[in-house]
């Protein structure tokens, strides 16, 4: 592309991209250019000057980032009748992976943190019997192990970074994307907290997804979500189309 | 998803304004493309209501997905193609459903209106 409109297209189409199927972007795509040029012709043809009717025609289709949230809406509410995971879109899965990934993580070191004085690692399908052999009741490592610290700013950093990372990634409702994602991982740690009870980490873990992870994650993605947006809008120097004064009667 | 009860918060995020059912109305007097549409509404609109063009995209399409509306593009190749939309009889029978609704509302709240504009 080498048009007029491209940064405004680019615009429109980046917060599509990997929620809304290939074509249907396109298809947005096509629309928004032909409608701009047909309102930048209309101008030129009224003798306004090329470059002002370019950012006329602009400011008259909209803020991008307004039109994209718009199409999204649309698209989501209606997607009922596909697969989950077509509903959800590579993006939000990506978000299910990056949670369950960190929760592995801090399960291993949770698993690394019991068994590491014995160096006796825990084997996959272990029983829950040998599991209780071979994890003691109470802390094995002192606190100001590396392992011990390792796990302690995974859990503090994690909803930081998987929030600074979806709200920039998928910013449409990507508050309430991080909160299903943490609580669904809340669910499956506290499963595997009841394997390894009376051994208590695990089950803290789920309660500091649910309780820390999700809320703080969702936070974290509201406001850097916020942040895409506007820079989104700002980027384009329009108004707000909200902003418009209208009124609330039927004609 | 009914989206025909009014009035609604549409997905303009600009008031309850039923767009679809506006667009809907354009549409009955023939095909249109999408910036003929836009000018439509605003004619029909006047300066009571403002519409930023783009809105009107995500609209058009639930009205397709719904199948009130048929769309095409036209245009030869290395001339500017254009999509065009036009109205089909599920659409034309929504139309006069909505506006059966549109007017018992206006049955109810136009009085109200007019006391309180005089």
């Amino acid at each position: 592309m080498n048009g007029p409109f491209d940064d405004y297209l680019s615009a429109l189409s980046q917060p599509l991209v990997g929620v809304l199927p290939g074509p249907l972007v396109r298809r947005i795509e096509d629309e928004a250019q032909s409608h701009l040029e047909a309102i930048q012709e209309s101008l030129e043809f009224g003798g306004m000057p090329s470059d002002e009717a370019v950012r006329v025609a602009m400011t008259t289709f909209g803020d991008p980032g307004v039109v994209a949230k718009q199409h999204l809406a649309v698209y989501l509410a209606g997607s009922r009748r596909g697969t989950w995971l077509a509903r959800l879109g590579w993006r939000n899965a990506s978000t299910f992976v990056a949670v369950g990934q960190a929760s592995f993580l801090a399960l291993a070191l949770v698993t690394l943190r019991v068994v590491w004085p014995s160096e006796s690692p825990i084997s996959a399908g272990v029983g829950r019997a040998v599991l209780h052999m071979k994890a003691p009741f109470s802390f094995t490592l002192a606190d100001g192990h590396p392992t011990s610290v390792a796990l302690l700013a995974l859990m503090a950093l994690a909803p930081f970074l998987i929030g600074a990372v979806v709200g920039r990634l998928s910013p449409y409702d990507a508050a309430s994307t991080i909160m299903v994602c943490c609580l669904g991982a809340s669910a499956v740690t506290t499963l595997v907290g009841f394997q390894t009870w009376p051994n208590p980490e695990p089950l803290i873990l789920a309660l500091t997804q649910a309780v820390y992870w999700g809320p703080c994650g969702a936070i974290v993605a509201h406001l850097v979500s916020r942040l895409h947006w506007r820079r989104s809008s700002a980027s384009h120097r329009l108004k707000e189309p909200d902003s418009k004064p209208v009124p609330t009667s039927p004609a | 998803m009914d989206n025909s009860a009014p009035p609604r918060r549409n997905q303009n995020n600009s008031g309850v304004i039923d767009w679809g059912t506006l667009v809907l109305a354009v549409l009955t007097e023939g095909a249109c493309h999408g910036y003929e549409i836009a000018r439509q509404v605003e004619r029909r609109a006047g300066d009571d209501l403002t519409l930023a063009h783009g809105t009107l995209y995500p609209v058009l399409h639930q009205l397709e997905r719904d199948g009130y509306i048929a769309s095409a593009w036209e245009g030869e190749p290395g001339e500017r193609r254009r999509r065009t939309y036009q109205i089909t009889p599920t659409g034309s029978g929504e139309l006069q459903a909505r506006m059966r609704r549109w007017r018992a509302v206006n049955r109810v709240l136009g009085p109200l209106a007019a006391e309180g504009d005089s």
